[in-house]
């Protein structure tokens, strides 16, 4: 456990003290005196994505109740999960010396952003047991293929290898366990993840564990919302709603600018 | 400068999409083509998803093939007889076309469609186009004059029913083979995102004998409708048109095109086709790379409904 030093704590608590105090004004306390083992929260709970948006940072943060751990050893793992989307993979097959999409799985529910930031690598701090229940950690994510295929184990094991691997490369599914999480004094902690562009807008929602001896012993769970706004949110939604008007503008919208330019550089 | 695409939903830099449509735009001006062959294959190459590349590549020729009608109106380069004959087909040929990307999608096939039909056609027009102006060059090197392929006055098009007279190309032929073709480019625009231009050109100047200027005029008057009729039915039925994307190669196209239209008159014709020939094969050759050596193995997408 990477703890900072006894002189970087009060500069530290200063500098989280304000944010915290606002997020446990917020947060229901679970029995009237006992606080829960872990609270925690995100320094900002809205983000908009706008024509320059080009992903953002998530800043979490939360503080631990020492008194529960007995003093011995602990972890503190985080997982974010985005609004989620059946997906579909496919699998190329040589044919007439072409490479083509010949076998497909529809899993439904994949999220769209799923990331783990915890003290040590996953393996490390949970059971595998717990890591499932959880969904503490890429590989054991709950990925339920679409109407029960005919495939064999052995091939949807392979699927889902390929799917998470895929996620992986486009950085939309994210696996930090070398402490991933940073400790001011005894109690406070945070993190920080970045959210790409390509993980799409709406819900995230962030769970926060803390764990002993492999097992959870304390949770708690925050809300992020990545909201389109303006010109984006416009322009999707008519897109979606009203295709005829939208696709009746973009016909205008380029007969204007053809027509407009004509004229314009007639004489050049 | 970095803007987010609402439909593609991810981030392009402006800037690079703005020059993409100027070179394309520069290109069309220069050759006389619309460009959504060059357009949609660059488009997914800077990472569009294939399906938002082909229904949004459509857009901006709506804007370059009418700034290039109404330059060739003004030359009296424009067969509207002829056009319309060609548009009545393009429609349907659109409607079927939007339709098939739509099926292919779900079946998975789609980038390997379009790449497929990329590399057949642009191999095709691409290496014609070479050897053509290539001979070309040699014989201007050799200081012959280039002589024009004398058009045989009748093939079996001029036996087919249906006569009609299309006084702006002196031609006087079945109106079949003017559908027909319209239909085939219909689809190529639906399933390409393409203006169906360096089809139609060659068609009408071999098959129908129409004369070269009034060919690529022609041409280019129904691209504005078929380019419309496509990215209509790409907003209706797949909402995969981005229109933040359309602007950006759009206001970039018209630009080009000016430029486009001056460096064409400088350099000689057969040197432009050379240059046109080399391009259309590079793109080709790209494409066709991921046909034969897949760079995974694997590939996800968004499922459908």
């Amino acid at each position: 456990m990477r703890l900072s030093s006894e002189k970087a704590r009060p500069a530290a608590r200063c500098a989280f003290m304000p944010g915290l105090l606002a997020l446990l004004a917020f947060t229901p306390i679970a029995g009237a005196d006992v606080p829960d083992a872990i609270e925690a929260g995100a320094s900002q709970n809205y983000f908009y994505v706008e024509p320059s948006y080009n992903g953002t940072n998530i800043v979490l943060f939360g503080s631990i109740d020492r008194e529960r751990l007995n003093g011995h050893k602990f972890d503190v793992a985080i997982t974010i999960r985005g609004p989620v989307k059946p997906m579909t993979i496919w699998k190329k097959d040589r044919r007439a010396g072409l490479w083509v999409n010949s076998e497909s799985l529809t899993f439904e529910d994949v999220p769209t952003y799923y990331a783990l930031l915890s003290t040590r690598p996953a393996s490390e701090i949970a059971s595998i047991e717990q890591r499932k229940s959880h969904e503490l950690g890429p590989d054991v994510l709950n990925l339920e293929p679409k109407d029960s295929p005919k495939l064999e184990a052995q091939s949807l094991d392979e699927f889902r290898d390929a799917l998470i691997r895929l996620r992986k490369r486009a950085g939309l599914f994210v696996e930090n366990g070398d402490s991933a999480i940073e400790f001011f004094g005894t109690r406070l902690f945070r993190s920080s993840v970045f959210l790409p562009p390509a993980a799409g807008a709406g819900l995230y929602r962030a769970k926060f564990y803390l764990l002993q001896d492999g097992k959870v012993i304390g949770e708690a769970a925050s809300q992020i919302r990545l909201n389109k706004i303006g010109i984006e949110a416009r322009l999707s939604f008519a897109a979606l709603n009203y295709p005829w008007l939208y696709g009746a503008m973009a016909v205008l919208l380029a007969a204007a600018i053809g027509g407009g330019a004509s004229v314009i550089f007639r004489r050049v | 400068m970095l803007i987010y695409l609402p439909i593609a939903e991810l981030p392009v830099n402006a800037l690079v999409m703005l020059a993409m449509g100027g070179a394309v735009g520069f290109l069309s001006g220069m050759f006389g083509v619309g460009g959504g062959f060059l357009l949609t294959p660059l488009l997914i190459f800077a990472g569009v998803p294939s399906a938002v590349a082909v229904a949004t590549g459509a857009n901006p020729l709506i804007a370059s093939s009418i700034t290039g009608t109404i330059a060739q109106y003004r030359r009296k380069n424009v067969d509207i007889k002829l056009g319309l004959y060609l548009l009545a087909g393009g429609a349907a040929g659109a409607f079927v076309g939007v339709k098939i990307v739509k099926y292919l999608r779900q079946t998975g096939q789609i980038d390997l469609t379009v790449s497929l039909l990329y590399v057949v056609f642009m191999g095709i027009v691409g290496g014609l186009m070479l050897v053509e102006s290539l001979r070309a060059i040699r014989k201007q090197r050799k200081g012959k004059p280039t002589p024009m392929r004398r058009a045989a006055q009748h093939n079996w098009i001029h036996k087919l029913p249906f006569k009609t007279r299309f006084p702006t190309s002196k031609l006087y032929i079945s109106a079949i083979p003017a559908i027909v073709l319209g239909v085939v480019v219909g689809l190529l625009s639906g399933v390409m995102g393409v203006g169906g231009g360096f089809i139609v050109v060659p068609m009408l100047i071999y098959f129908l004998r129409v004369p070269t200027n009034v060919a690529i005029g022609t041409s280019l008057f129904q691209i504005i409708f078929v380019s419309a009729i496509t990215t209509l039915f790409q907003a209706v039925w797949n909402h995969t048109v981005d229109m933040a994307l359309a602007l950006l190669l759009m206001t970039g196209g018209v630009i080009g095109a000016q430029g486009g239209a001056v460096a064409g008159q400088r350099l000689r014709a057969e040197q432009l086709r050379f240059l046109l020939a080399i391009l259309v094969l590079a793109v080709g050759l790209r494409l066709g790379i991921g046909l034969f050596a897949p760079s995974d193995l694997y590939s996800l997408t968004r499922a459908e409904a």
